[in-house]
């Protein structure tokens, strides 16, 4: 890294310590080379400044904005290549921040600079002095020199100015992707090994196909360089879509006041982000929705550039990325250009991110130029750009209201030809099993555009999740099930039974209390009593532990105070909770996740002995959380159908008659008549109900409604005039 | 309505011109309230009682104090059920500044009425003995007195009118209405009598709130004098149908039948006679042996349900219903009601205590298991606590061992305490909420060693 030059103090010792360096010649004489090169070598000043709030950043140096507090400069080596130009490495610096240059030789006075071009082929400014300095010289190659054998690196580490001469050493590197280049301990003025003047590199690699002539370096003037930048802004603005989505209210669980129950990741109704028109016409929605969120995607909406309004149709989730596709009702004229090229093509060239934030109705967007050197690796070995003064990921479901901690900017990455090469994008991880060590919460990326786009609905970068998509309301929460009710282990009961080295004590794994008759997990044989402890499945990169639910640690909310329910005053039937279990639970989540369907080996503990039992993942029967359900307003009560763990808790078989009350608006001729939650309508008006569907008809027949209920044991009739 | 409890004894004083009580013109008010209250107040007792009960997980004996009133110069003595429940001591005091020890001779939760027998020893006792009037002479307005022991304040004597004579309270209400006054009733005056302007005893003051101070609830004499008989031979023999009952009009929740006569069964509880009989809900129960039976409203089921609890244990009993529009006679033999409430167990060193199911006062659970213990009470700090075990869960098994009784349990504590120091950890298998639950309980600890 470039910025470790300022953090190592080369003394000119050193040199010949280095096991690297050839044997000093004895026509070394450093201390006279670093003084030859001296007339050209200047001391940049950069007076910096804040914008809108926000605090420059830059390769150069981590401290800027103390160096604003502090009102002092940051202090940058440079190299005169004429007599009123300045070479200077490219620390990013935008120029926003920048107040005012100056440029002097030792204590000199200051001249003004202004930046003059932009480096393309290498990373590097030059400034444009206003007027020569007094004494300098620029820098002068020697026709007769040989290689470079020396760099001589002007710098300030420590705040005092030091001119290093540095032996390049015989390091040499070479890319399976063509890429070469030596190493250095630092760039500067590169003499041979006479001392003569061989050429100047601003950067530590000096690779060959990088000129060290100044001469031959590919340089835009600043005006050409700012129209440029110009186009890629308009690339942006009319590929990257500000979008909005719509999502039905998640439903409200029963008595949740604590918010234990309350579904995970199931919050948001609204969202408002990114979406990048690809050359299909299709859009790539950088929306990170679980599938519980996508479920009650309602809406698609995007903003082109002038603002219309254009709505969408669903198309995919991508299964291993947080992002969707969907397709607009209406063209959209412009899309981004996909770079097709290898990513690490792109390796040391001059690269351009668009930032762009969306909050509320607002899009934000800024071009800056960087600079791509470094890859992170991700997923099945691919490379990810690592743009790392720019904050990429991380979508916040509630920016609307709160504003994301980064100020919601997203880095998206172009190249000098305004192709699109990366988006912000989240990998999604494969289970959801929150607080394990083995954890892997997958993470954002910058994720190379080009092997998803043309893969899209197939395999690999493009595949969809078929089980991530919008679901009619009446389908929108179920999961998968194995068929049981757990308790959660804990060290006593790990102990107890026999399953201390498969749980780590109790860590993890479920005790079975209840199975239910013909579910996946009675016909796999599990069994009261069991432990459960990780489930095996093909294509899982390791197996999943399972865990018991977080209502099952400890203390316990599940008691209806039947004795006491005359004294309930209606407003607080919301918050009773139910007497079973909830619908969600890590385990549930879990096998959702694997996939409806598939057939895994779920390690099972009886009396200590290990079992694979082999289970059909199945979609779980409703559960009373997402039971169908009626609500009659001129009664004031919504039943729902009595599901199965509402039968087992009530030892109802299975042709037992009943729907079950989940709520009574206070006030209203049930609340009048003295209808309680959980109680059971089993009868109207003589006739056995089973559904609520079924209920809604008696109910809507014309006369007196008269129903039979029942609470525990205890029956009651009555009858409801309107 | 939350009620709380409350003794008191009453005296009654009232003058009202159109009373036909009113002994004579020439008295005046101070008078007849003096007379009454002579008549009764030497016959109220102030009763102390040692109670071992059972209070956040541990059985523990407390001091209590109510009221009460003599009855017979044999020593019979009226107070409620609640100032003498769990009682393993019973001191009454007389206003005369004897005192004695009592044995409780009989007590009934649903009516909260007790009988005690003071202790008289072989000497003339010559005891003030107040008479029992006929609560069902009273009409609002009436003058009543109550008399106690206030709040531990024994002889004293408030004063008020009756405000209901025919109270229903829909959860303390099974087999009988209440008195309502306002006369002051506050807690200690429970047990102590109400007294009309005659100086008899009409009730039994029981209830009262403790705001305003102006509710009090007493048991009517109309209901006491008849159970009396019952009481001396240790509870009320209570016979169950297993009938659920429903009143033909409900004002309050705004149901209406299309009868006039009759009580609707609502349904039957499980395994009890009225479901073996063959009752089907929404049968009309017209009559009982040939006596008819009406609940129009809510405020006569007690009645009814008292009728049918007076019926004769263990014989036929016929009855006729209304079903669908045809008379069906049906016989049903009542069975004993038996408790209504379960005993409890100490169980010092799990810190929990235990109770037997009950189907009358724990429904819920008799719901998920008909013979049964639960938790009743964790104490806290202590070892229940510390592992998990929640109040109301159902113990299945201890050990492997199946637990049924209170006795069961016992031999569970003793087991695991003479398996100490080697055996430190027991495990339960509980059912809460339906579920079955597995629990270790750790009794290393000794939480109660000083």
């Amino acid at each position: 890294m470039y910025t470790r030059r300022f953090g190592a103090l080369v003394l000119l010792s050193c040199a010949a310590l280095s096991a690297h360096a050839e044997p000093p010649s004895p026509q070394v004489d450093t201390r006279a080379w670093a003084e030859a090169i001296s007339p050209s070598l200047v001391r940049i000043h950069f007076t910096l400044r804040a914008d809108e709030g926000a605090a420059p950043r830059s390769d150069y140096s981590s401290n800027l904005p103390q160096l604003i507090a502090e009102e002092r400069p940051l202090m940058i080596g440079g190299y005169l290549i004429a007599p009123d130009l300045v070479a200077v490495y490219d620390g990013l610096l935008e120029p926003r921040f920048i107040e005012k240059i100056t440029v002097r030789q030792g204590d000199g006075p200051a001249v003004d600079a202004a930046i003059d071009a932009f480096g393309m082929d290498q990373r590097f400014l030059l400034l444009r002095l206003a007027r020569p300095i007094d004494g300098s010289s620029p820098v002068a190659i020697d026709p007769e020199a040989d290689e470079p054998a020396f760099a001589v690196d002007h710098t300030f580490p420590n705040y005092i100015w030091w001119t290093s001469v540095v032996p390049l050493g015989a390091d040499a590197w070479f890319g399976e992707h063509g890429s070469d280049f030596k190493f250095s301990k630092a760039g500067g003025v590169l003499l041979d090994s006479e001392g003569r003047v061989a050429g100047v590199s601003l950067n530590q690699w000096l690779r060959s196909s990088h000129s060290i002539v100044p001469g031959e370096w590919s340089s835009l003037p600043i005006a050409d360089f700012a129209e440029l930048e110009r186009s890629i802004h308009d690339e942006a603005a009319g590929s990257l879509l500000r979008t909005e989505l719509r999502l039905r209210s998640p439903r409200s669980s029963a008595g949740n006041i604590f918010n234990m129950y309350a579904p995970s990741g199931a919050g948001p109704t609204e969202w408002t982000g990114v979406s990048v028109v690809l050359p299909s016409g299709d859009v790539l929605t950088l929306a990170d929705l679980s599938t519980q969120s996508t479920a009650r995607l309602e809406q698609i909406r995007l903003f082109d550039a002038d603002g219309r309004a254009i709505e969408a149709d669903f198309v995919g989730s991508l299964r291993e990325f947080g992002a969707f596709v969907a397709r607009p009702r209406e063209p959209i004229t412009s899309h981004a250009r996909v770079f097709t090229a290898p990513i690490l093509d792109l390796e040391s060239s001059r690269t351009f991110i668009a930032e762009v934030a969306i909050r509320g109705e607002q899009r934000s967007q800024r071009i800056v130029r960087s600079w791509l050197e470094r890859f992170e690796v991700g997923w099945r070995n691919a490379l990810f750009p690592a743009l790392h003064l720019h904050e990429s990921y991380d979508y916040q479901y509630d920016d609307y209201h709160h504003g994301a901690p980064d100020g919601g900017w997203r880095s998206f990455l172009y190249t000098s030809d305004g192709e699109l090469a990366a988006v912000p994008l989240r990998k999604r991880s494969r289970l959801h099993d929150a607080n394990h060590e083995l954890n892997y919460t997958g993470g954002g990326h910058n994720v190379p555009l080009a092997p998803i786009a043309a893969s899209l609905g197939k395999a690999d970068w493009g595949a969809f999740d078929p089980d991530n998509v919008p679901r009619p309301e009446d389908e929108e929460g179920q999961l998968a099930w194995f068929g049981l009710e757990t308790q959660g282990l804990n060290p006593s009961l790990a102990r107890l039974n026999k399953v201390v080295d498969a749980t780590q004590d109790g860590r993890f794994g479920v005790l079975v209390s209840y199975v239910y008759p013909d579910s996946p997990a009675a016909i796999a044989g599990i069994a009261v009593g069991d432990v459960l402890v990780r489930i095996h499945a093909d294509d899982q990169p390791r197996p999943v532990e399972i865990r018991g639910a977080s209502y099952d640690m400890g203390f316990d909310l599940s008691e209806i105070p039947w004795e006491q329910i005359q004294d309930v005053a209606p407003e607080m039937f919301e918050r009773l909770p139910p007497p079973w279990p909830p619908a969600r639970n890590l385990l549930r989540e879990t096998l959702s996740q694997i996939g409806i369907g598939k057939q895994v080996a779920v390690e099972i503990y009886r009396d200590g002995a290990r079992q694979d039992l082999q289970v059909v993942i199945a979609r779980s029967p409703r559960h009373f959380d997402e039971a169908p359900r009626y609500t009659n307003d001129t009664l004031g009560i919504t039943v729902r159908d009595a599901t199965f763990e509402v039968r087992r808790h009530f030892q109802m078989t299975a042709e037992a008659p009943g729907v079950i009350v989940s709520k009574v608006e206070p006030g209203s001729p049930a609340a009048v008549a003295g209808l309680k939650p959980y109680e059971l309508i089993t009868a109207v008006n003589g006739s056995d109900v089973r559904t609520a569907d079924a209920l809604r008809a008696l109910v809507e027949a014309e006369g007196p409604v008269r129903l039979s209920l029942r609470r525990l044991d205890e029956n009651r009739v009555i009858e409801i005039r309107r | 309505m939350r009620m709380f409890l409350l003794g008191a004894a009453a005296l009654l004083a009232c003058l009202s011109p159109a009373s036909a009580q009113s002994p004579a013109a020439d008295h005046d008010f101070r008078t007849i309230v003096r007379q009454a209250a002579d008549a009764v107040f030497p016959a109220v007792i102030y009763v102390k009682v040692v109670r071992s009960g059972f209070e956040r997980g541990e059985q523990k004996a407390q001091e209590v104090s109510g009221s009460g009133v003599i009855i017979s110069a044999d020593g019979e003595a009226l107070t409620n059920w609640h100032v003498v429940e769990q009682a393993v001591e019973v001191r009454c005091l007389l206003a005369d500044g004897r005192h004695f020890v009592a044995d409780v001779l009989g007590s009934d939760k649903d009516t909260d009425l007790a009988l005690l027998k003071l202790r008289l020893g072989d000497a003339p006792a010559d005891l003030p003995v107040a008479p029992i009037g006929d609560s069902d002479l009273l009409r609002e307005g009436d003058f009543v007195m109550a008399m106690g022991a206030p709040w531990g304040l024994n002889r004293s004597v408030s004063i008020g009118i009756i405000s209901c004579t025919r109270r229903y309270l829909p959860l303390a209400s099974e087999y009988s209405h209440w008195l309502q006054t306002d006369a002051a009733i506050s807690p200690g005056n429970s047990g102590g009598p109400l007294v009309n302007t005659s100086g008899e005893i009409v009730g039994l003051n029981t209830r009262g709130v403790f705001f305003g101070g102006d509710t009090g609830f007493t048991v009517p004499s109309s209901v006491i004098r008849g159970l009396i008989p019952e009481l001396r031979k240790g509870h009320i023999g209570w016979s169950w149908t297993g009938l659920q009952l429903q009143a033909l009009r409900d004002f309050d929740k705004n149901v209406y039948f299309d009868a006039d006569e009759g009580v609707v069964i609502a349904g039957s509880d499980e395994n009890s006679p009225a479901r073996a009989a063959g009752f089907l809900q929404r049968d009309l129960l017209l009559s009982v042996n040939g006596k008819a039976l009406t609940a129009a409203t809510e405020e006569e089921l007690p009645d009814v349900r008292r009728a049918l609890a007076l019926l004769p244990v263990d014989s036929p009993a016929e009855f006729l219903i209304d079903r669908g529009g045809e008379q069906v006679a049906i016989t049903l033999t009542p069975r004993v009601k038996g408790q209504v409430e379960g005993d409890s167990l100490d169980c010092p060193r799990w810190d929990l205590t235990a109770r037997q199911i009950n189907r009358f006062n724990n429904p819920d659970l008799h719901f998920h298991r008909p013979d049964g213990v639960f938790v009743f009470g964790i104490r806290f700090p202590g070892n229940s606590a510390r592992s998990g075990l929640a109040r109301n869960d159902i113990i299945l098994s201890i050990d492997g061992a199946e637990i049924r009784t209170l006795d069961d349990l016992r031999a569970a504590h003793e087991r695991s305490l003479a398996a100490l120091p080697e055996k430190n950890r027991i495990v339960l298998s509980v059912l809460r909420s339906g579920l079955a639950r597995q629990v270790v309980l750790d009794i290393t600890r000794d939480f109660r060693r000083e």
